[in-house]
């Protein structure tokens, strides 16, 4: 990463940052009674519990369980300054401890905290007054009542909200189109999103007749979903570092060199990204980057096997598994040529297979290959293979990655 | 359970069925003052509640069922409550199919007494439903746990009874278990409910909504968790299958000692958790030998000291290869020690009894066994009889005697055979046995 690239993208999270704020602040006068005290630092508190305890994400971030305390503060009517305090207060409160312990606070939680509470109330605001009839009040207290419209304001801010800022951040630090990724963001994390909202809208209708009580009662069925999650990512995580430590199985027989499938893999899943392959489909790719030379392990310690009888072998290997048909698909086709001669170029083969085909090829190469021009004169030889065996637009992303790692 | 249930079993379901009936006979009176609306959401939301569980565990299963009885004791009172149990038992007909007659007439029995008891004693303690801000005081709070924990411990204390009365199990240490597995999510379920009853009873019943979609998310996340893991178990076993292929001896062996290995854990009393390790670390004991070739691991003469060097370093090659997978912890010990001994003789660490982790010495001992009763290329496979009498014999030195009289009790209650590969080749003369584990 060129420290362009990282101007760029603190750049961009500022400048939302201020512009979330303004019009956070416009939508919402100042002149609010001030919160009792008390309240406030309970609900920092909950905050604080929340950043700590976030709901986990295999791929991408991590959703903070905050988003839902600081939303259901901000649609209680509190003002935005009591709101930021809120937000801010228990970021820092795990931020500090995350510092103490060598990890990096976590901006974008609080962007997403803050930013998101705000437009809530911003949104609820606009929406009651545009839809007055459409309210829900609690019996205790009728001069409170929380619309629906509230309801479908902070479904809508945490659902689409929160995944805005990684969005915008990947986009600073890579350059690739924001809309696309907070698409994918937002498919893989809406579910989680909604929870926390609808925690939220819960708190904001309970509070009057719960008081005190309303947090850890909110907290409550947050906690229970997030263990469900937790144990579900730390499976989702075991099965991707068992794959990963599979790989290592052919290295163990001597014919294939050591990390050659850690390599390959972080490198194919590289070109995936770059080439706009869908996060599932990107995952099939790593899986199958890992196990691409598994099938040498029905051969003996150092036995030269043909590829094709490898990759098939390796296949049934993979799809004994009951769950990788998809990875076994491509490890079976790798060693299959993007074109053939006076047939043209394959439609059938998978762009995942295409690539690891040629990141295979390229890590073979490069570890024959010595000294400071080892990378060109690799890529060199692939290219050499561009008219049938390597397909030119994987052997551009290649090129591209390995100029922006620095290594040519 | 056994095929026809004892007498003494029969004689307890009659009397649950009994208590529930009398119980559901004072309910329905209760109930009968209710607006029917009421009773009807409160039967179709137990109804759904009880069909649609997750099952994080096999032997966990987690519904929002108590969730909708507490709410109903505190919305309307005791009969509600009843009625909402007796239409999750319903639910369950569908759910049961071994033995579906005496297991709906126990689940019937339990859930209603149970109800009832933890209703009578939220009124008894001065509890009065419908009226929230009473629960919401410091003494109505009280109340509220206190009936909570009546729930739990009569559901897990009829449960109980039933396992002492069916599988022989001892009566505490069944109760201990089914209450630990449960007493985090009781917590979860009296907060949710009293949160359910403020909706209900303060803002309006469409605001349920907005406690479903969390707790859609918790299931998914449950039943995501629960389909992973059987995936995970799938490709493990492939995986170890893949690598074993190869070896005509050796097939099955891992599967078999990750069998034992869990079996044994179990018996001595080992937790869930590292009963799943030992299963894993047993599976995988063996990866290290992939890269040793075939011509040394099935060797018929003594192997040169090269050879044998190639076969110490199989413990710690599988450690190393499965170093990064931290879920599996502790069990990739199970891989690096499982040719160390007891005294401190074995290889490659030569550690001794003082550092071998109990998972380790489950493994050490259930491999040895395995080998000992299959068939290798240097000798036939060894009845059970004579492999135990082995283990015994090596017992103290090289394996834990605790372990030693678990497997012994393990392989006489699974009538554990020896593996005899009839097509496999035949093998020449026998050898040392201490090599056998090999």
């Amino acid at each position: 990463m060129t420290v362009r690239q990282r101007v760029r993208g603190v750049a961009a999270v500022v400048a939302m940052t201020v512009a979330a704020t303004a019009v956070g602040l416009a939508w919402y006068a100042l002149d609010h009674p001030l919160e009792p005290r008390g309240r406030l630092w309970l609900f920092v508190l909950a905050a604080a519990l929340g950043e700590r305890f976030p709901f986990p994400q295999v791929r991408g971030r991590d959703v903070p369980v905050s988003v839902a305390v600081v939303a259901a503060f901000a649609l209680l009517g509190n003002p935005p300054l009591q709101v930021a305090v809120v937000a801010v207060g228990g970021w820092a409160l795990v931020a500090m401890q995350t510092a103490r312990e060598g990890g990096r606070p976590r901006w974008l939680d609080l962007l997403a905290s803050a930013s998101g509470a705000w437009a809530t109330a911003g949104f609820a605001a606009l929406a009651a007054a545009a839809m007055p009839w459409a309210t829900i009040a609690a019996h205790g207290s009728p001069d409170q009542p929380v619309h629906v419209a509230a309801v479908l304001a902070v479904w809508g801010t945490v659902v689409l909200g929160v995944p805005l800022w990684e969005a915008v951040e990947v986009t600073g630090r890579t350059g690739a189109p924001t809309l696309p990724i907070h698409l994918g963001l937002v498919r893989s994390s809406w579910t989680r999103g909604m929870a926390l909202a609808s925690a939220a809208a819960l708190g904001a209708l309970v509070h009057s007749v719960l008081g005190v009580w309303t947090l850890p009662l909110l907290l409550l069925p947050l906690l229970a979903a997030r263990l469900g999650l937790v144990r579900h990512a730390t499976v989702q995580r075991t099965a991707a570092q068992t794959v990963r430590a599979m790989s290592r199985l052919p290295e163990e027989l001597g014919s294939v060199s050591r990390g050659h499938g850690v390599r390959v893999g972080s490198l194919a899943v590289a070109i995936a990204r770059e080439l706009g392959v869908s996060d599932p489909e990107v995952a099939d790719v790593e899986r199958a980057a890992h196990l691409h030379e598994l099938g040498r392990i029905q051969g003996e310690p150092g036995e030269e096997l043909e590829d094709r009888a490898v990759a098939l072998a390796g296949a049934s290997i993979v799809r004994e598994t009951g769950s990788l048909d998809r990875v076994a698909d491509l490890i079976e086709r790798h060693p299959d040529p993007y074109r053939v001669a006076g047939l043209g170029e394959d439609g059938t083969l998978p762009i995942g297979a295409r690539i690891v085909r040629t990141v295979c090829a390229f890590d073979r190469e490069l570890s024959r290959a010595h000294g400071d021009q080892a990378v060109w004169r690799a890529l060199e030889h692939l290219h050499a293979g561009s008219a049938y065996a390597h397909d030119p637009v994987v052997l551009g992303a290649l090129t591209r990655i390995l100029g922006r790692q620095g290594r040519i | 359970m056994p095929d026809r249930a004892p007498r003494l079993f029969q004689t307890y379901v009659s009397l649950l069925l009994a208590g529930g009936m009398g119980a559901l006979a004072l309910a329905a009176s209760e109930v009968r003052a209710l607006d029917p609306a009421i009773v009807g959401g409160f039967v179709v939301a137990a109804f759904l509640a009880q069909s649609s569980p997750a099952r994080p565990r096999p032997d966990i299963t987690v519904s929002l069922i108590n969730v909708v009885l507490f709410c109903a004791l505190l919305v309307a009172g005791r009969g509600l409550a009843v009625v909402a149990a007796v239409a999750a038992v319903t639910a369950m007909t569908r759910q049961v199919t071994d033995r579906p007659g005496v297991r709906l007439a126990f689940n019937a029995g339990m859930h209603v007494v149970s109800t009832f008891l933890a209703g009578t004693v939220f009124l008894a303690l001065g509890g009065v439903p419908g009226d929230l801000a009473s629960v919401l005081e410091p003494r109505g709070v009280g109340v509220v746990l206190v009936s909570a924990l009546v729930l739990t411990v009569a559901n897990n204390g009829l449960m109980a009874v039933t396992l002492r009365l069916t599988r022989g199990e001892r009566l505490w240490q069944a109760f201990l278990e089914l209450v630990g597995s449960a007493a985090v999510l009781q917590v979860f379920y009296v907060g949710l409910s009293i949160v359910a009853a403020v909706l209900l009873l303060e803002v309006h019943a469409i605001a349920l909504v907005l406690l479903l979609v969390p707790a859609l998310v918790a299931r998914s996340g449950l039943l995501g968790f629960q389909a992973e893991t059987e995936a995970y178990d799938r490709m493990v076993r492939a995986f170890v299958k893949a690598i074993e292929v190869k070896d005509g001896y050796t097939r099955g062996h891992a599967e078999r000692v990750a069998t034992l290995a869990e079996e044994v854990a179990s018996e001595l009393g080992f937790a869930y958790d590292d009963r799943v390790l030992a299963r894993y670390g047993a599976l995988l004991h063996d990866v290290g030998k992939i890269g040793i070739p075939l011509t040394i691991i099935n060797k018929r003469g003594p192997l040169d000291d090269e050879e044998f060097a190639r076969i110490r370093e199989h413990p710690e090659t599988g450690a190393e290869m499965l170093r990064d997978i931290d879920f599996l912890g502790p069990a990739v010990e199970i891989v690096r020690y499982h040719h160390e001994r007891m005294d401190g003789r074995g290889y490659p660490h030569g550690v001794a009894h003082t550092e071998l982790p109990p998972l380790v010495r489950i493994v050490t001992a259930v491999d040895a066994f395995d080998a000992m009763t299959s068939t290798r290329s240097y000798r036939r496979a060894l009845d059970v009889g004579t492999a135990m009498a082995e283990l015994r014999r090596c017992a103290g030195a090289q394996f834990d005697p605790d372990v030693v009289d678990a497997l012994d009790r393990v392989v006489q209650r699974l009538d554990w055979q020896p593996t005899i590969d009839l097509t496999g080749p035949e093998p020449a003369a026998p050898r040392r046995l201490t090599r056998a584990a090999r």
